[in-house]
């Protein structure tokens, strides 16, 4: 748990030394720049090769295009299919989000706040399950939901999503819940608030910033999500972008400038998402530490 | 025992009453009917009658006699074993790099961590795209020599290599970010006193700082052992498991068998198997990440 909520939840504060400029650092800001501008090659790519000329493609002897071209995203955005696949996975972005971000901060504060063995338990079950791949519970959820008729239901989508983001949130919210103090609810509830009111209307706003992140993150996993819709629906209807790029990937003549625009326009929320949260982030691991 | 219900109802606890609820019925019940399945011979029909016959351990016979539940075990740990490696050294030369404050090291972390964060299908239609007989690749390669160019996607190991490739790319940014954080953990007079009683750059690191991180980094390497024995869609994406079940690792298989062939009996048998390993990692992770806990 502490592994993740760190990766996520911590952002350096630069421990600002203070020396000279010496060369061993200049080739310590060198080999990182290197490095970096070696990895970003496959996001390069992906980004050039969306607004590249079909004609281009084929012979790609030049590392950039000669001009750009648009006509990929226009060819994309206009597809009607690719809309609803991208409506669609708005659905289960939300999804997602909701059914996390509610049972996930019920739990989560539950553990936060009792003492009682069964909280540790409950943790415990969390970590577990937040370990079980997606496969895993693909099958199962595959099997309960023919036999309950909810195969090919945008609802077998979002519960199974449910059971990677309601353990998520509760991981990673449980430390926001407990680092808003007792009192603070002790004086609600003298002022006459009932627990259920305390919470919401005193702990929840404290806890915000952790509970937008995490709701943050649900979103893209739900998203993004390609395991479930793939397998819990045949519905073409209801499928999400990523579906809707498998398949177009498994056809014969794949238009690779139109698939990397669309790839770049399905990636846009993820990107958007992460570099909000990250700043939600920062002011949440402040609020935390200096309310100790 | 009312009593005790009314102080329940009115305490805390009662807030992981639904989640507890829904986990119950949609990941506990399942992944428990997984295992009574493992059991039975099931069909598609057999779900819905609920007609399904005791067939002992025959599905982990089948499985066992499955020449491909060897393969795509040995295929898994080949792909786990590098991509861990690989991402958890290159994760930590970054995590050094980025430790050093100078301009724009915010900007690449941030750059950095954009693997991490992008949808899976697109990085799988980026590596294949890139690993096309005529893609990027190759083209680079052929700049060297054209004799070099090679068939990555056509070819068993050049197309584990591929996955492979494409997952620590996928990965590192976690691995990177982890390691960044417990870094910064060290505090910096520690390092200012030994390098002024003359300890050499090596030194400091293998004697201070790894040491002062073994607890982190133990934690970061059972979950990346988890999530790399876990990964499937970027092996769906990106090769279908091909060619010719090259880069059909376990998780693959146990996929193939259940929703392909619908062999329902045999793919719970190997869930169940799959589940065995990981209890055991997680067992361990959860060891570590507690014991990690209650000393914060």
């Amino acid at each position: 748990m502490t592994a993740i909520s760190e990766t996520i939840a911590l952002r350096p504060v630069a421990p600002s030394r203070r020396r000279g400029v010496s060369r061993g650092r200049w080739l310590v800001v060198a080999a990182a720049f290197a490095a970096s501008g070696f990895l970003m090659i496959p996001v390069y790519w992906l980004l050039v090769t969306s607004i590249r000329r079909p004609a281009e493609l084929q012979v790609a002897t030049t590392l950039w295009p000669t001009s750009p071209y648009w006509k990929g995203y226009v060819d994309v955005l206009q597809d009607a299919g690719i809309a609803h696949n991208l409506l669609n996975s708005l659905v289960y972005g939300v999804g997602a989000l909701v059914v996390g971000g509610v049972l996930g901060s019920g739990v989560a504060y539950a553990i936060a706040r009792s003492r009682s063995r069964w909280s540790r338990a409950v943790l415990f079950g969390m970590l577990v399950l937040q370990t079980f791949p997606g496969i895993m519970m693909a099958l199962p959820l595959f099997v309960l939901f023919s036999q309950i008729g909810l195969v090919n239901s945008p609802v077998a989508v979002i519960i199974a999503l449910g059971t990677k983001t309601v353990p998520f949130s509760a991981l990673m919210l449980r430390p926001y819940f407990a680092a808003v103090p007792v009192e603070v609810e002790q004086a609600a509830a003298v002022d006459g608030c009932t627990r259920l009111q305390a919470m919401t209307r005193v702990v929840l706003p404290l806890a915000l910033p952790g509970i937008v992140t995490v709701c943050a993150f649900n979103f893209v996993t739900g998203w993004s999500d390609l395991l479930f819709s793939y397998t819990l629906l045949t519905d073409q209807n209801l499928q999400p972008i990523s579906v809707g790029l498998y398949k177009y990937m498994g056809q014969y003549g794949i238009d690779w400038n139109q698939l990397m625009a669309a790839s770049v326009i399905a990636a846009v929320p993820s990107i958007l998402v992460f570099l909000f949260a990250q700043r939600f982030l920062i002011s949440g691991v402040m609020a935390g530490a200096t309310n100790e | 025992m009312t009593k005790q219900l009314a102080k329940f109802w009115r305490g805390p606890a009662v807030l992981a009453v639904p989640a507890c609820g829904f986990l119950l019925a949609f990941a506990v019940y399942p992944l428990a009917t997984t295992v009574v399945y493992s059991f039975r011979h099931v069909t598609i029909s057999g779900l819905l009658t609920g007609d399904m016959a005791f067939v002992g351990v025959d599905n982990f016979a089948d499985a066992f006699k499955d020449p491909l539940l060897a393969h795509s075990t040995w295929l898994a740990v080949v792909f786990t074993v590098s991509c861990v490696a690989v991402q958890f050294v290159l994760g930590f030369v970054l995590a050094l790099l980025l430790n050093t404050s100078f301009r724009g090291r915010g900007l690449l972390r941030g750059l950095l961590m954009l693997p991490w964060v992008l949808p899976i299908v697109v990085i799988g239609a980026t590596f294949k795209w890139m690993f096309q007989s005529s893609g990027l690749v190759n083209t680079v390669i052929a700049a060297v020599n054209p004799q070099w160019q090679v068939g990555w996607l056509q070819q068993a190991t050049p197309a584990m290599i591929t996955i492979i490739i494409a997952n620590i790319w996928l990965g590192f940014p976690f691995a990177m970010s982890n390691l960044l954080t417990a870094l910064q953990t060290i505090p910096v007079p520690v390092l200012e006193a030994a390098r002024i009683d003359g300890a050499s750059a090596v030194q400091r690191f293998f004697q201070i700082v790894l040491p002062l991180m073994k607890a982190p980094i133990l934690i970061l390497l059972t979950l990346q052992l988890i999530f790399t024995f876990n990964v499937f869609e970027l092996i769906l994406v990106i090769t279908g498991g091909g060619p010719a079940n090259a880069t059909s690792l376990i998780t693959y298989f146990d996929y193939q068998l259940g929703f392909q062939y619908f062999n329902l009996g045999e793919a719970s048998a190997v869930t169940v198997l799959m589940l065995v390993v990981l209890a055991v990692v997680s067992a361990l992770y959860i060891r570590l990440a507690t014991s990690d806990e209650a000393r914060a």
